[in-house]
């Protein structure tokens, strides 16, 4: 198996002063590119405090976090950076009120026009208007990564948020992932058809869905499948790093040789923290 | 009353919201006629460095002056990609564009696109060969889906925006489009091609705001914000059909380039045998009478290059915009 100390050096060396990191070196921190490093470094690493409280000062009024300092209103973020915070210890008033944030926040779809033309058979898009995920910001529609985030922090919200609140948004959200399957059996961001023609799924998108529906209990075979394809196939170093997390956290033995011995020339921190866990284990960063 | 007919109702008076001062003052008076170069090119093989410095000629002659020790920032069209069609402003024309820029004397020019679909931007160059064609791609391209970004203030009755520091600091944004047609918007262009620069990381994948706020409104506010702007667009291998991603490549050999990109996209639409009248984002950004951004009447376009006539050829359209073909 690859070292990852090469990136997790990387990852090190190039922290911002105020705890976070940017998407890449020099850049403002977000909460994003924070949440996926810190994974990669774990909460024995002496960077892991300071990115806590950077991940901490992001929550707002409304219990969310916002995608960074400058930029006001919590979106999807809060649901990747939840179970840092859970895994942190934080106290129990901010967790309470960002898991109330997470399991009140849904997509905007489900008016009545979207619902009678999708009855109708009239709808561009076919996805159902019934079933809801997680939007990417308030007031819009759900889509698949947000809402493979959003299953996730399900799982870290035990003791915390009502057992029935989780199973009723775990229960919606799953209907609405396997609504919006790619005929090919994977997933790309959130349109399986438009217009009567089929779209192709995505490599990190089908990653993305299998992640948030680890430990469904669902027959998933086609998605695995096609997962394992796009694994063998896909040359992209970001989708094989999360097809390789999604497959393990599906039970599957898969090693991980990234294709730069050295970091990838794009030196996106994202992109580092997912090899980095790829090449030690990796998925249960994402899994309680 | 629909947005529409405000629009229509507040150009007539002069009362447009959120113009400012400036733009007010310039709409009383009796704007130049826009320059736009069509340009015949049968390949990418071809010499496009020569063929786009004629059209800079054509185009705009004052560039040199404009453009000599700026930043200019390249935007294709990467929104995803897929080997079977042409989704992409092709790589070898933007490597032309780059050349040229820096014959003019630009400081830098760099490359920056925020895929719509897609997060893994790196694959998505590679796939579609600019990385190879690039030797410094990695240096030189920024994802504007990860960008920092700053706080843009919209017009009235919009929302303000979050956009890329690259985009608002280059000294000019040169849209290097796709000659396409669009299963929302009928025509997919230089004006729409400004989408990609709305951070996926601020705002989603796909960029879902811009939906809900309505295709043709986003696509008339982000033109009105970015005025530091060029247009080039990639019509030498177009796209017809069910475009911008699934329709079928056509060889319409052509690139047309221009400062007002309304003026560019409404030319195109004309090769594309499109009335650019019943294109409603052409038409919006008409209405408002900003200078140097919306003429799209043929009498207000100054075409130099080759005949519109000569190159024109229709394209397969849906049902919906049918409508619109020029006959």
């Amino acid at each position: 198996m690859a070292n990852p100390q090469v990136r997790l050096h990387f990852l090190r060396s190039n922290r911002n002063e105020d705890g976070g990191w940017g998407y890449f070196p020099g850049r403002e921190s977000r909460v994003e590119p924070t949440s996926y490093v810190l994974r990669a470094l774990g909460e024995q690493d002496s960077a892991w405090k300071q990115g806590i409280e950077y991940l901490k000062a992001r929550q707002d009024k409304s219990g969310g976090l916002t995608p960074g300092a400058e930029i006001p209103g919590p979106t999807w973020v809060t649901m990747l950076a939840f179970p840092l915070l859970k895994q942190a210890g934080i106290g129990s008033k901010q967790l309470e009120s960002a898991s109330d944030w997470i399991l009140n926040s849904e997509g905007a779809e489900g008016g009545i026009m979207q619902r009678l033309l999708y009855a109708m058979g009239k709808s561009k898009v076919d996805q159902d208007p019934k079933l809801k995920g997680w939007p990417w910001r308030p007031a819009n529609n759900s889509w698949i990564e947000p809402t493979a985030h959003g299953l996730m922090s399900l799982h870290w919200m035990s003791g915390i948020a009502p057992e029935a609140g989780i199973r009723y948004r775990r229960e919606m959200a799953t209907q609405m992932v396997l609504d919006r399957r790619c005929e090919d059996g994977g997933w790309n961001y959130g349109n399986k058809k438009v217009l009567n023609e089929v779209l192709p799924a995505f490599p990190e998108t089908t990653a993305l869905a299998l992640l948030g529906l680890a430990r469904s209990g669902l027959d998933l075979s086609v998605s695995l499948s096609k997962a394992r394809q796009e694994y063998a196939t896909t040359k992209g170093a970001y989708g094989r790093a999360l097809l390789c997390l999604a497959l393990r956290s599906h039970g599957e033995k898969v090693v991980y040789e990234p294709e730069h011995t050295d970091l990838h020339p794009s030196k996106n921190f994202m992109l580092a923290s997912l090899e980095a866990l790829a090449m030690r284990g990796g998925h249960e960063a994402f899994l309680p | 009353m629909k947005r529409r007919d405000i629009i229509l109702a507040a150009a007539g008076t002069g009362l447009s919201c959120g113009l400012g001062t400036e733009e007010r003052r310039v709409r009383m008076d009796k704007s130049p006629k826009a320059n736009v170069a069509v340009l015949k090119a049968s390949s990418y093989e071809a010499e496009l460095l020569g063929l786009l410095e004629e059209g800079m000629k054509a185009a705009w002659p004052e560039a040199e002056n404009s453009v000599r020790d700026k930043t200019v920032l390249l935007k294709p069209n990467l929104v995803e990609f897929d080997s079977h069609t042409c989704i992409n402003t092709d790589p070898r024309l933007v490597l032309a564009c780059r050349e040229l820029f820096l014959k003019l004397g630009a400081k830098a020019v760099w490359i920056g696109e925020g895929p719509g679909h897609r997060r893994d931007t790196w694959d998505l160059a590679d796939q579609a060969g600019y990385r190879k064609i690039f030797s410094d791609f990695d240096d030189r391209f920024v994802d504007l889906n990860l960008d920092d970004v700053s706080k843009v203030r919209a017009y009235d009755n919009s929302m303000d925006l979050y956009l890329p520091k690259s985009i608002l600091n280059a000294d000019l944004v040169v849209s290097v489009a796709k000659m396409k047609t669009h299963h929302w918007a009928a025509a997919t262009l230089s004006m729409k091609n400004f989408f990609g620069i709305v951070p996926g990381s601020i705002y989603g994948w796909p960029k879902n705001l811009l939906h809900y706020q309505g295709i043709d409104r986003s696509i008339v506010e982000l033109n009105r914000l970015i005025r530091h702007s060029f247009a080039i667009v990639d019509g030498i291998v177009a796209m017809e059909g069910n475009g911008p991603i699934q329709g079928t490549p056509v060889q319409a050999g052509v690139v047309v380039m221009g400062r007002d990109v309304a003026a560019v996209d409404s030319t195109c639409a004309r090769l594309m045998k499109l009335d650019p009248l019943k294109i409603k984002y052409l038409k919006d950004v008409s209405m408002l009478g900003i200078d140097g951004l919306g003429s799209i009447e043929e009498a207000d376009i100054e075409q130099r290059g080759e005949m519109i006539s000569e190159l024109a050829r229709p394209f397969l359209v849906l049902d919906d915009f049918a409508g619109m073909r020029l006959s």
